[in-house]
């Protein structure tokens, strides 16, 4: 099975797409086949970051049926065991993928015969793009330690969890008048403690199964282009205040330090942290790939083994 | 969004029950930095209704905690109501303090969980938990025997997971009569083996097969 990680998080320039570009390179270093998939469909931009110029093809081929399997659109990169999948050419943009284009999308990804699939989501909370968060438990958000970072961070947080809470009263048998509620178009300003409320009212039965579903989704999150003066602790601050506040499981992956090099780097079509492993935003980088990985083995893992 | 509502004082500051001024002076002040109008780390998470309400739990614990007196009387309420048993007071009594070496302190959340972690760093206990996580059945006894190679007291159980003491008896000693009903029952496996950190499917499945199976067995004897 592979490993889905989606990479998202309210604002834009945060850093989403570097950091899918270079954890995917670090993750494939380690020997693990890595595809990096970008699905800021309408603002795409990841190829710019892997040094890719030939953006023909991608994911518009899939959507428009043009080939059956999403496998075709795997193209390699200049880096050993990381492929990609490009969303240059798509027409569409994110609000406008229909229900079904978006399942056939999902369940396309989940059976791509990969290790790692890296999804490098857009900024905002279209219900779209929190779909894309909801793939997989190993969703990561990444936030600049920045007041209107952090609102949006926390905006797409809430919004996350009323999507998912949604789902959960979607997918089991709550009572009508919840689902009614819940799942009625027009209902956008329902929040989650009302929902929660709702089912303290009608489906007291039911809590105990909202609560634990909801616990079971797990959230990381990465704090970028951080800078020495802005003092330390604020991520593993964040992390406790949303333990005991959220009824998920928050956990702080790392600070990830703001480097001038990195623009150089993009402009000179080459991976940051492949060009200057030695820098401290690479030093986070890997420790934080060698978080997200440290329960797998690789192919080559297993040879030395046996 | 979960508020500190029915949260002791001392959860609400995150110190141990023991805890002695300068700390709890200290947890007080670090609870203004995360919660304060301004500050980034809540940076627009609450409204500033629920903002108020739990800078205003967080005033009350420390006006509370940091008077003797004050915080005697709320101790005894604690105590009376079945909040915290006795004896978790009894082991840390601020004003004779045994010796640091007798008793590890009472850990705050996130103290037992680093204390879990170092201890699953050790052979002993990763060996075996993994021969009672492979088992199909799951026995309290178990759960207890894990428990004690790591070192830790139903009481710190209590303080993390709010199971009352009496209860987790109950279910270390597979008292199967005498348990909560099944819907909490899972509830409260799952808080315990997420404490020890082993997995909770795992254990909730094992635990209530076995119940299940004893059930069964004793309904044949009949
Ligand atoms: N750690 C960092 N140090 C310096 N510049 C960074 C860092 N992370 C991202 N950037 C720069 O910030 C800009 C936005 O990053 P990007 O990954 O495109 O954001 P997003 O995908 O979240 O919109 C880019 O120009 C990128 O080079
Ligand atoms: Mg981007």
């Amino acid at each position: 099975m592979p490993e889905i990680i989606p990479i998202g998080g309210g604002k834009g320039g945060a850093g989403k797409s570097f950091i899918a570009a270079n954890l995917g390179a670090l993750i494939a270093k380690k020997g693990h086949q890595v595809v990096l998939v970008d699905l800021d469909l309408g603002a795409s931009n990841l190829h710019t970051f892997l040094g890719i110029k030939n953006t023909s093809g991608g994911l518009n081929l899939f959507m428009t049926k043009q080939v059956q399997q999403l496998a075709q659109v795997v193209v390699p990169t200049h880096h050993a065991n990381l492929s990609f999948v490009n969303s240059v050419n798509c027409s569409m943009q994110i609000a406008n993928l229909y229900h079904a284009q978006k399942v056939k999308l999902i369940n396309a990804l989940k059976g791509l015969s990969f290790d790692y699939i890296i999804l490098d989501l857009g900024a905002g909370t279209h219900f779209n793009t929190l779909d894309f968060f909801l793939t997989s438990n190993k969703s990561i958000l990444v936030c600049t330690p920045e007041p209107t970072a952090i609102e949006n961070a926390f905006r797409f947080i809430k919004a996350v969890y009323l999507r998912k809470l949604k789902q959960i009263i979607h997918l089991n048998a709550f009572h009508k008048v919840i689902k009614k509620a819940v799942l009625d178009e027009g209902h956008d300003e329902l929040g989650s403690a009302d929902i929660i409320d709702l089912v303290l009212k009608y489906d007291p039965d039911h809590e105990m199964l909202l609560r634990e579903s909801i616990s079971h989704f797990h959230f990381k999150f990465i704090l970028n282009q951080f800078r020495k003066h802005m003092g330390t602790g604020l991520g593993e601050k964040i992390e406790i205040v949303c333990n005991r506040h959220f009824y998920s499981k928050f956990h702080f992956l790392g600070y990830v330090q703001f480097d001038d090099r990195v623009f150089e780097s993009v402009l000179r079509k080459s991976l940051f942290t492949l060009s200057y492993p030695d820098s401290s935003a690479s030093a986070s980088l890997e420790q934080i790939a060698t978080q997200l990985t440290g329960h797998r083995t690789t192919a080559v893992n297993l040879t030395e083994a046996s | 969004m979960k508020t500190f509502k029915g949260k002791t004082h001392y959860e609400v500051l995150g110190v141990p029950l023991d805890a002695q001024a300068g700390e709890i002076k200290r947890a007080y002040q670090e609870a203004l930095t995360l919660y304060e109008e301004n500050s980034l780390v809540t940076y627009s998470l609450f409204s500033d209704a629920q903002r108020s309400q739990l800078l205003q739990a967080i005033d009350n614990a420390y006006h509370t905690l940091s008077d003797n007196a004050r915080r005697s009387a709320y101790n005894r309420m604690l105590i009376d109501t079945e909040e915290v048993s006795a004896e978790l007071f009894q082991a840390c009594n601020p004003h004779e303090r045994p010796a640091a070496s007798t008793l590890r302190p009472l850990p705050r959340q996130c103290d037992l969980k680093n204390w879990v972690k170092i201890k699953w760093a050790e052979e002993k206990i990763r060996q075996c938990a993994g021969e009672i996580m492979r088992q199909e059945h799951i026995a309290g006894k178990d759960l207890k025997q894990l428990r004690e190679i790591m070192d830790i007291t139903l009481a710190e159980i209590f303080a993390v997971t709010r199971i009352p003491t009496y209860v987790l008896e109950r279910i270390e000693a597979d008292r199967y009569d005498e348990l909560p009903a099944e819907v909490f029952l899972r509830g409260f496996l799952k808080s315990y083996a997420q404490t020890l950190q082993v997995d909770p499917m795992s254990v909730v499945v094992g635990y209530l097969k076995r119940l299940k199976h004893a059930h069964h067995s004793s309904q044949n004897c009949k």
